[in-house]
């Protein structure tokens, strides 16, 4: 399989000496191409400090990586990157077309096709009619729109995108999600950086949970959030008491006719089913239990660190 | 690399605009070339000035006339040391920008993100404040020179070759001044030790100056140190000295040039080392 991102334990101190501060001890992920990959994690988990070590920014203290075959931070591979970062600031003299011209000719991109690209990343992130506006007249919105452009400008295979929905509105933060995922279907790979779960869960294909500059966990949304063994079965309010006597240990809570049990195996689950249908109960739904990404990210990072 | 340099070098242009510095200093320039252009028109001053020529011109040897001879040249020599002063402070002040807005958070990161070396980020900005000055400067002097030589009919070339020389003592200076950027990443402080050296590099020339027609066999301790700061600091001292003997018609020394290329092209790749080696 090819990989848009690999580091096998890559690992940032910063100082050196006694003195030192290991922001990354050694983190080991691979994204694959043409996927969204969402890295989480609380306020100074390491998130863009790895990021930094992908694009050169600050420099790895140990371990290794590749970005789309390529060393990391090489210019090679930055031909292919689109990045965008947090807090990012453009010269304010600039309009948002003339950014994107800056930043396109940085790119490399040949001045006969300058222009079109232009054309089309304003208008993928709905920025056309603010082309000749000034950037320092830009709401946050605007400024993460037009930065958004900025990182697609040059066509990459590969977009590094950190806290992108940061200050946006609802609508804002729906428009880019479908722009990411515009991206995804053209085949280009999205490694995304951000600390809203929900917009995370939403439109990512796979997870890393990152805490203490160590990767946790990662996997697939759906693996993530799936609890094994535990069903949500539907059923009448009113036959909630009688359900919870059939169902005995199994039974964990109910709430509004929705009762949440576990079963050791599928048999237990299907014989505990028949058992309610004998005694009159009728099944409206049944479905795996299934966790928020925020419930499972508490539960991961604690709420002492969430906080901090 | 040609197309991302030039864009670089865009790119300084345009927020040299949006600063307005080039605007101010082109404002304030043709100010003073419009009152040096009146001051030559009024008709005593050119009167005055034509007896001058004339005087020069017949009796060259005369104490009294060597005075008046020597009057344009002073005229020459003194708007060229204003100018050397106002251009290195004014053009420390204007471009220092350059270099500390690009090491700024969430513009440093984008920077180098770009498929671009590092050092290429650097060279742009030099070279185009160096552009930027040297315009500005070329403006002034042609433009004093060419409303003496109008009103005066005195068409003095060496107060033409004066413009390299004061390029080349600001590139001295503001290769001083990059490097400072790029360690503290701070204007204030670039600004504050690329005048101080201006200052002090001034004050070295002169001291060395002194020394050398006091002619003194043994070396003091400060004339040594004087020596020791003369060879790592930029050699403005000398620009101005070359350029007043252009002006006069004397000859000019070669060895600061060289030696003020040198030094500032070594600030600069110092400069270049410290970058690549900073992190952000």
């Amino acid at each position: 399989m090819e990989f848009a991102i690999t580091t096998d334990s890559l690992a940032k101190r910063f100082g050196s000496g006694k003195g030192s501060v290991p922001a990354l001890p050694g983190v080991s992920i691979s994204v694959r191409r043409g996927e969204i990959y969402s890295l989480l994690g609380p306020n100074g988990a390491g998130k863009t400090t790895f990021i930094k070590c992908l694009l050169g920014i600050v420099f790895p203290t140990g371990g290794s990586g590749y970005i789309l075959g390529m060393p990391l931070a090489s210019i090679a591979a930055k031909e292919k990157i689109g990045y965008l970062p947090e807090n990012h600031k453009y010269p304010l003299h600039l309009t948002g077309e003339q950014v994107l011209r800056y930043f396109g000719k940085l790119s490399g991109i040949e001045n006969s096709q300058l222009g079109a690209r232009i054309d089309e990343t304003l208008k993928l992130v709905g920025m056309s009619d603010w082309r000749s506006m000034k950037v320092k007249k830009y709401s946050k919105g605007m400024m993460q729109r037009i930065g958004l452009a900025q990182a697609m400008i040059n066509d990459p295979d590969l977009i590094i995108l950190d806290e992108p929905t940061d200050g946006v509105d609802p609508v804002g933060r729906k428009e880019i999600r479908d722009v990411l995922t515009l991206i995804r279907d053209r085949g280009k790979t999205v490694f995304l950086n951000s600390h809203l779960l929900s917009e995370v869960e939403r439109i990512s294909d796979r997870v890393a949970i990152m805490r203490k500059g160590e990767v946790i966990t990662e996997g697939t949304v759906e693996m993530l959030t799936s609890t094994k063994n535990q069903y949500e079965i539907r059923i009448s309010p009113d036959a909630i008491a009688q359900a919870k006597e059939i169902l005995g240990s199994a039974f964990h809570r109910a709430d509004d006719g929705l009762i949440e049990a576990e079963f050791m195996n599928p048999n237990d689950l299907n014989a505990a089913i028949d058992t309610l249908r004998t005694n009159g109960i009728a099944i409206e739904s049944l479905a795996p239990k299934k966790t928020s990404l925020e419930d499972l990210f508490i539960e991961l990072i604690g709420t002492s660190d969430v906080q901090r | 690399m040609l197309k991302k340099f030039i864009a670089i070098c865009e790119e300084t242009y345009r927020e040299a605009l949006a600063r307005k510095t080039i605007i101010g200093y082109f404002i304030i320039s043709t100010l003073v070339i419009l009152v040096v252009m009146f001051i030559f028109m009024n008709p005593t001053v050119k009167e005055q000035m034509m007896k001058v020529q004339q005087y020069g011109k017949k009796s060259p040897n005369m104490a009294a006339d060597m005075i008046m001879v020597k009057a344009l040249d002073i005229f020459w020599t003194v708007v060229l040391m204003m100018l050397n002063f106002v251009t290195i402070c004014l053009g420390v002040f204007s471009t220092t920008g350059f270099i500390t807005s690009q090491m700024e958070k969430g513009t440093i990161d984008l920077l180098i993100s770009k498929p671009v070396p590092k050092w290429l980020y650097l060279l742009g900005r030099y070279l185009a404040s160096l552009t930027i000055i040297g315009l500005q400067v070329t403006y002034f002097i042609i433009g004093i020179w060419v409303v003496v030589g109008a009103t005066m009919g005195i068409w003095n070339i060496g107060f033409l070759g004066s413009i390299p020389f004061i390029v080349l003592g600001f590139a001295g200076i503001y290769s001083i001044v990059v490097l400072v950027s790029v360690l503290s990443g701070s204007s204030a402080l670039s600004m504050i030790v690329g005048i101080g050296v201006y200052f002090i590099s001034s004050i070295v020339a002169a001291g060395r100056g002194i020394a050398a027609m006091s002619g003194g066999e043994s070396k003091s301790l400060l004339a040594t140190i004087a020596d020791v700061l003369y060879y790592i600091l930029p050699q403005t001292g000398d620009m101005s000295e070359n350029m007043k003997n252009l002006v006069v018609g004397n000859a000019i020394t070669i060895l600061p040039i060289f030696l003020i290329i040198l030094l500032a092209s070594s600030y600069f790749m110092l400069s270049i080392y410290f970058f690549n080696k900073k992190q952000f």
